[in-house]
């Protein structure tokens, strides 16, 4: 599990990352599973990405896009 | 009563037929001047009473400006304004106040009127500000309230339904080839943790492998609302959940237990293995196999 570096548009934002690498036979990927936190105030957006067998993670441009999509509509607190 | 400042070239006084006319010392002759040094009326009427008419007159003559008290005049231009700004009834309201407590201690001031008139309207414009911001939150706190108001103050559970759902993730800000979401939501209840799907029996264990008191990931935040997106014909899901906490210290702690550097030894071991029954993990690559 790492945690990814991220663009600051909430309260506290925080892109928690888990791989599980997984092989069957001669095939293997990894599956990725991102939990973006995005607070502000009291709320709290939990938005999770998921890449079943993904050859990488959700591209940080997409993560960036959706954690400001959600500050933006946290009222301040 | 009111006292005129007065001519300093002369007196002023009435003539017979009531009109004003003014006096100087040099229109007076050694016998009209009495012996206390005051001009006789040319009735003969008594000095003292003419004064007085004297002074009504110049109450009404225009010089009365000068002497009405000027917290007054405050006092009613600040009421005014309270009914755009709001805070200004209530300068008008204590500046009445004080412009009354002032006229009344004073004999060479006037305005008793205005200043009553400024503290009537302060009060109107302060009821009409206090009845239009009810309103106002009232409007906000319902249903409909816009993304970004200050209706997360409220507080209300059934007003956290409602900011949840406004603040999903809406689809217009996700890749235009994500579908799945129209536009229901579904109440989730869940955390960081997921509660919501976490068994209440792993709750202890998750809370004690973690070293954080179970409270802090098995939370039940007011409200939830969650959706689910993705693209087309593709393995990868989006899923966003919107918890409104009753306060920011409970959304801190949630946030504070999910970066907890334990956590993912923790679900590993405790909440994915045991769902993958049979599945070995290869300590070195940390890969997971499957059951042969």
């Amino acid at each position: 599990m790492t945690q990814r570096p991220i663009v600051k548009a909430g309260d506290r934002d925080v892109d928690i990352e888990t791989a599980y690498p997984w092989a069957i036979g001669p095939t293997h990927s990894t599956d990725y599973f991102d939990t973006i936190i995005v607070q502000r105030g009291r709320s709290e957006s939990n938005i999770a990405i998921e890449g079943w067998g993904a050859q990488a993670p959700p591209p940080l441009a997409l993560v960036d896009r959706v954690v400001e999509a959600a500050a933006q509509r946290m009222p301040p607190g | 009563m009111i006292r005129p400042r007065g001519n300093p070239a002369g007196d002023t006084e009435t003539g017979a037929g009531g009109l004003r006319q003014d006096r100087t010392a040099e229109d007076a002759t050694p016998d009209s001047v009495a012996a206390d040094g005051t001009l006789p009326l040319d009735d003969g009427a008594p000095q003292h009473d003419h004064a007085h008419a004297v002074d009504q007159l110049e109450t009404r003559s225009g010089e009365w400006h000068s002497h009405v008290d000027r917290f007054a005049v405050a006092s009613l231009v600040c009421s005014l304004l309270g009914f755009v700004t709001g805070l200004g009834a209530l300068f008008g309201i204590v500046f009445g106040l004080i412009a009354r407590a002032r006229i009344k201690q004073s004999e060479s001031l006037s305005g008793r009127r205005l200043a009553m008139g400024g503290i009537v309207i302060g009060m109107v414009a302060l009821a009409t500000t206090a009845a239009a911001v009810t309103i106002l939150v009232s409007h906000l706190s319902g249903p409909g309230a816009p993304p970004g108001s200050d209706a997360v103050l409220s507080g209300s559970p059934k007003n956290d339904v409602e900011l949840a759902k406004q603040e999903l993730v809406p689809p217009s800000d996700l890749p235009s080839n994500w579908t799945g979401g129209d536009g229901s939501t579904q109440f989730a209840h869940e955390t960081f943790f997921g509660s919501g799907n976490l068994q209440a029996s792993m709750v202890a264990p998750l809370a004690r492998c973690v070293g954080v008191v179970p409270a802090t990931i098995d939370l039940h935040p007011a409200e939830a609302a969650d959706q689910m997106y993705g693209p087309d014909a593709n393995n990868v899901d989006f899923n966003d959940t919107v918890d409104v906490y009753p306060t920011k210290a409970d959304a801190l702690v949630d946030i504070t237990a999910a970066t907890n550097p334990r956590v993912d030894t923790c679900l590993l071991q405790l909440v994915v293995l045991p769902g993958l029954p049979g599945y070995e993990q290869d300590n070195r690559s940390r890969t997971f196999s499957p059951p042969t």
